[in-house]
Parts: structure tokens; C-alpha cells; sequence
């Protein structure tokens, strides 16, 4: 027990922030339906990004990497906002349904055109 | 703790968030709102901001709040570049006679604090203040593309630029803590000093940390591969919006790319060599190609100023040489050219609608003759024929990657101008020889507007009398003199 405490280092830290932030972007990759599960995983990245702040400055003992970690948080949640508010607009103007892949009224004019005609 | 000196030399930001804060409260407490008082307010905070800049204009040696921002001469002229462009659109887009629910009082507040986000951009000397300025522009902007809430188009576009941007800001956050991690600070200064030799993982790291920050920027400024949410966006943005997205925006990223280069990756530069080529080439190409088959006039200028970054970024290769300030010239030059553009299509108008496809310009010849010329010759130059500005801009670009051996990528340049010359060209064509399908254009035109394309235009046409000059003043405002 005790030579497990010695040995938590700051790479293990970096290793599981690194593996949330990449889970996060991932998800975001692969997840093609629903919005909502889109900005979870951005939330999740963000955190992972927290915990690295976080991490690097108990190991350093400098306040700034918690100064830093504060910061991002509240731009977190702004940003949360603004994505839930864009989402209740969407949702407004589609028919109850508000996925990745109907967000396709925007394209390029050659591409409308083949659209249309199929 | 803080000197009054901080405050003072802040006070241009501090001015313009608290007229944002201002009109915000005034819109709460008024009932009768005009739209040309939120409008006469916000013009108002940015000029006096202005007048501030240059009563307190002080030398470099003054870095407020401990190192936070920089104050040296080209931070100066950059604030007053986002401070001057903001205000010239906000002009621009100011038209009380159309009849078209558009949210006034939240759009001058939004733009306001998207300015402030920017200013503090340019004269951050330390990444999580730039990254904070960064988010807050970013968030005004996301809010401003999906302002007409009632459009699914515009909703749409916000959404998509909001995803996309989530991930460019995360890119940037990740690349940010490694640098903390690595040097214990976030200011430029200390980022500087690490370099790629400190062991095996660390050198690794600090690679992979400089690839996600400058990806980030990369983003902000439509530079190829990471263009992809501009065409989206800009299509289904209001103008005005998009005339404040593909001008003050995109150069805020460049400035903010060029200040990253030359200070804290400076010692970076070698690796990032290929990468920055990539950059380029990738923008150009993609830009010019793909900007050939496009009806919609925005779209157009989306892949149009994919293939100017292009061009731009070209001089990025030639860090030894003079490129960075080349590549700040061309950004000068594009942004005149391009609010003359957006000056002109802010105003015209068929049935009191805003023209959206290019074949709604036939006809603009016989209607609105020196309008057409403004044009022919804004189009001119950026293609980059002589003797208009655009010309002297590729000039500068194309010198100084030719001077440090990059002659390959000058030639797939100047092969990229004749494609894109193709689709600048088409829109001349459309002006003067088609003739219109309904009605003529909308006859009067704002006199701000016109004289915002006249001023232009005389700037792109005169530019030839004093390139030197120009290039020059260039040089002495270059931050490199400080380290």
C-alpha cells in the first residue's frame, strides 16, 4: 500500500487526463445522432483538461494550475449555456428530432443541385 | 498589488465592456427601443475606446498586470485595428429603413464584447489570458451566427460552428496544459525558454502541445485542413455577421498565429517547418478548387479566404527571413479589400432583400456603374494583378518565401491564383455582361457605405504610389525588436 502511494506520480495523472481527453474527442467522432451526447463528451474533455491543471500544479506547488482550473470551469459552464440555448432553438425549429445528421440544409450549391434532382 | 499604470493602459478594454454592460442594462430597463440609439451607443464605446488607445499610447517597457498583457507598439496597433473594423461594420450594417425583425440592441452588445474578446487576444502575453479573450469572442461569435433564432439555417449554422469550435478550444486547452506542465507557467516569456532537448518525452510532448495550439489557431483562421465549418457558417450567417467573421476575426487569428511564432515557439520553428507548409499548400489548393463551383455569394467567400490564408501562410515557411511581417502585410491588404467588398454587398439589396446568390449582381453595371468598377477592381486585387494592392501583397508573400529557397511552393501559388482568378473572374463577368432575371438592384446605397468603398477602393488603387513606405512602417512596429 504504502509503495503504491510513493509511486502515483504525476505521469499517472497525465495518463488518465490524456486518456479522457482522447475518450471525449472520440466521442465526438464517432457519436453521429445526438447532440446532447456530443457536448457531454466535450464537458468530459474539458474536465480531463482540469485534472491535468490540477495535477501539474499539487506537484509543482503552484497555485496557478489551480487558478487556471478555476477559469476553465466558469467558461465551461458559459459555454454549456450557449450550447443548451442553441440546442432549445434547434429543437424549436425541427420536428421534435434534432440529430447530428439532419443538420444538412447548409451544402454546396453542386451538391444541392445532385439533391434535388435524385 | 496593481499599479494605476495597469489600469490606464487597459483602459481602451475597459471602456468598451462597460458600454457593452451599459447598452445590456439600458436594453433591460427601456422600453421604447430605437434601434439607432443601442446602435449610436456601441459605435460611441468603440470610438472612445479609440481616443483612449491613443491618449495613452506608451512605449513597450510597460507590461500590465504583471506580465499579463503586452503593451509593446504592435499590440497597440492591433487593438486599434479590431477597435476601427468593429466600428466601421457596426456602420455598415446599420439599416433602420428594412423592415426585418433583427434583434439590434443584442447584436451591438455581442459585438462589443466580441471586440473586447479580441483585444485582449492581441495583447495577451500569457496563454490563459489569451485563451479567456479567446472564448469570449468565440461565444459572442457562435451567439451572433444563430441571432435570427427563427431561421433554421442560421440555428444550424450556429450549432455547427459552436461543435466544431468546442473542439478547436479543447485542442488549444490540452495543448496549453502540457506547457504548464512542462515550464510551471503559462506566460509567453517562460513557454520560450523551453526547448525540444530536455529529454526524449519531454521534447515529444512539447511537439505535440505546439501541433494542438497552433491547430487551434489554424481554426480561427480558416486555414485548410481545419476550414471545414466555414462554408457552413458563413452561408448561413446574416451579412453582417459574416462581414465581422471573415474580416476582424480571421485577422485577429493571424496576428494572434504570427505573435505565437515569433515569441513563445520561436525556438519550436524549426519543426513546425512542414506543418506550416502543409498549412499552406492545403489552403490554397482547397480554396481555389473548390471555390470554382459555388453559386452562393458567401460560400464563394468562404473558399476565397480559405485560399487567401493559403497564400498568406505561404511566407510562415520563410521564418528566417522576413516572412512573418510579409504575411502580416498581405493581412493588412486582404482586410481593406474585403470591407470595401462587404461595404458594397451590406448595401445592395433586390426587393428589399439582401442579395445571397452571384447571379443576383447581373446587372449591377447599368444600375450602380462606379459600384461595379469598386468591385471589378476589389476583385482585381485579389486575384493580385497589377497594379492594385493585392498585387504588392502576393509580391511581398512570394519574395520572401522565394529568398529562403521555398520556390516549389511559390510555383504551386502562382498556379493556384490563375484557378482561384477563375471564380473572381466569374463574378466581373456576372457584373457586367448577364443581365438581371427580376427587377433591378435596390437603387440608394447608405452614404457610409459609399464612402467606406470609396476610401477602399482609393486605398487598393493608390497603394502603388507607396509600397515602401507602407512596408516599412511595417517593419518598425514588428515585435521581434523586443527580445
Amino acid at each position: 500500500m504504502s509503495a503504491w502511494q510513493h509511486t502515483l506520480g504525476v505521469d499517472h495523472y497525465f495518463i488518465v487526463s490524456t486518456v479522457l481527453f482522447v475518450i471525449g474527442l472520440w466521442g465526438m467522432m464517432i457519436n453521429r445522432r445526438q447532440i446532447i451526447f456530443m457536448m457531454l463528451c466535450m464537458e468530459l474533455s474539458m474536465l480531463a483538461v482540469i485534472l491535468n491543471f490540477a495535477a501539474f500544479a499539487h506537484f509543482k506547488s503552484d497555485l496557478f494550475g489551480h487558478v487556471a482550473g478555476l477559469f476553465i470551469l466558469t467558461v465551461a459552464a458559459a459555454e454549456a449555456a450557449i450550447g443548451l440555448a442553441l440546442i432549445v432553438a434547434l429543437f424549436r425549429l425541427s420536428d421534435g428530432n434534432i440529430r447530428v445528421e439532419d443538420m444538412n440544409t447548409l451544402k454546396d450549391s453542386d451538391k444541392r443541385e445532385e439533391h434535388k434532382t435524385s | 498589488m496593481f499599479q494605476q499604470a495597469d489600469y490606464i493602459a487597459l483602459l481602451p478594454e475597459i471602456i468598451v465592456a462597460s458600454g457593452a454592460l451599459f447598452l445590456l442594462l439600458k436594453g433591460v430597463f427601456a422600453r421604447t427601443e430605437t434601434p439607432t440609439s443601442s446602435h449610436m451607443h456601441a459605435v460611441l464605446a468603440l470610438l472612445g475606446a479609440q481616443a483612449a488607445l491613443i491618449f495613452t499610447w506608451q512605449d513597450a517597457s510597460v507590461a500590465p498586470f504583471q506580465a499579463l498583457f503586452v503593451n509593446d507598439s504592435f499590440a497597440q496597433v492591433c487593438r486599434s485595428l479590431v477597435l476601427v473594423g468593429t466600428a466601421i461594420i457596426l456602420v455598415l450594417a446599420h439599416h433602420p429603413e428594412r423592415r426585418v425583425k433583427s434583434y439590434d440592441m443584442e447584436f451591438n452588445v455581442l459585438m462589443l464584447l466580441a471586440a473586447l474578446g479580441m483585444m485582449i487576444m492581441v495583447s495577451a502575453a500569457n496563454f490563459l489570458v489569451l485563451y479567456l479573450g479567446m472564448e469570449l469572442q468565440a461565444l459572442c461569435l457562435y451567439v451572433l451566427v444563430a441571432i435570427r433564432r427563427a431561421r433554421l439555417r442560421c440555428v444550424e449554422a450556429g450549432m455547427k460552428f459552436f461543435m466544431l469550435g468546442g473542439i478547436a478550444s479543447l485542442l488549444f486547452l490540452y495543448g496549453i496544459s502540457v506547457f504548464y506542465g512542462l515550464s510551471g507557467s503559462l506566460s509567453y516569456d517562460v513557454v520560450a525558454a523551453l526547448t525540444s532537448d530536455g529529454g526524449q518525452h519531454a521534447g515529444v510532448a512539447l511537439r505535440v502541445a505546439t501541433l494542438l495550439v497552433l491547430s487551434a489557431l489554424a481554426f480561427k483562421m480558416t486555414a485548410a485542413p481545419f476550414h471545414v465549418w466555414a462554408p457552413d457558417v458563413y452561408q448561413g450567417s446574416s451579412m453582417r455577421v459574416l462581414a465581422f467573421i471573415a474580416t476582424v476575426s480571421k485577422v485577429v487569428g493571424v496576428i494572434v498565429f504570427l505573435r505565437l511564432l515569433e515569441i513563445p515557439l520561436r525556438s519550436q520553428l524549426a519543426h513546425l517547418e512542414t506543418f506550416l507548409f502543409a498549412l499552406a499548400a492545403l489552403s490554397m489548393t482547397v480554396g481555389s478548387l473548390a471555390g470554382l463551383r459555388q453559386t452562393d455569394i458567401k460560400r464563394l467567400l468562404a473558399y476565397s479566404g480559405i485560399s487567401q490564408m493559403g497564400f498568406a501562410l505561404i511566407a510562415t515557411v520563410a521564418w528566417r527571413g522576413y516572412g512573418f511581417e510579409a504575411v502580416f502585410v498581405y493581412m493588412l491588404i486582404y482586410f481593406i479589400t474585403m470591407l470595401g467588398v462587404f461595404a458594397l454587398l451590406l448595401s445592395l439589396a433586390r426587393k428589399q432583400r439582401q442579395i445571397s446568390l452571384i447571379s443576383d449582381l447581373a446587372g449591377l453595371s447599368t444600375s450602380h456603374g462606379g459600384y461595379a468598377l469598386a468591385l471589378a477592381i476589389f476583385m482585381f486585387s485579389l486575384i493580385g494583378l497589377p497594379p492594385f494592392a493585392g498585387f504588392f501583397a502576393k509580391l511581398y508573400v512570394f519574395f520572401a518565401a522565394i529568398e529562403q529557397g521555398h520556390v516549389l511552393l511559390v510555383v504551386w501559388a502562382a498556379l493556384m491564383t490563375v484557378v482561384a482568378a477563375g471564380y473572381y473572374l466569374r463574378i466581373i463577368k456576372v457584373m457586367y455582361m448577364d443581365t438581371p432575371q427580376e427587377g433591378a438592384l435596390d437603387g440608394r446605397i447608405h452614404i457610409d457605405n459609399r464612402l467606406i468603398v470609396f476610401l477602399t477602393a482609393l486605398f487598393t488603387v493608390l497603394f502603388v504610389l507607396a509600397p515602401r513606405r507602407f512596408w516599412d512602417v511595417v517593419l518598425s512596429l514588428w515585435p521581434s525588436a523586443l527580445n
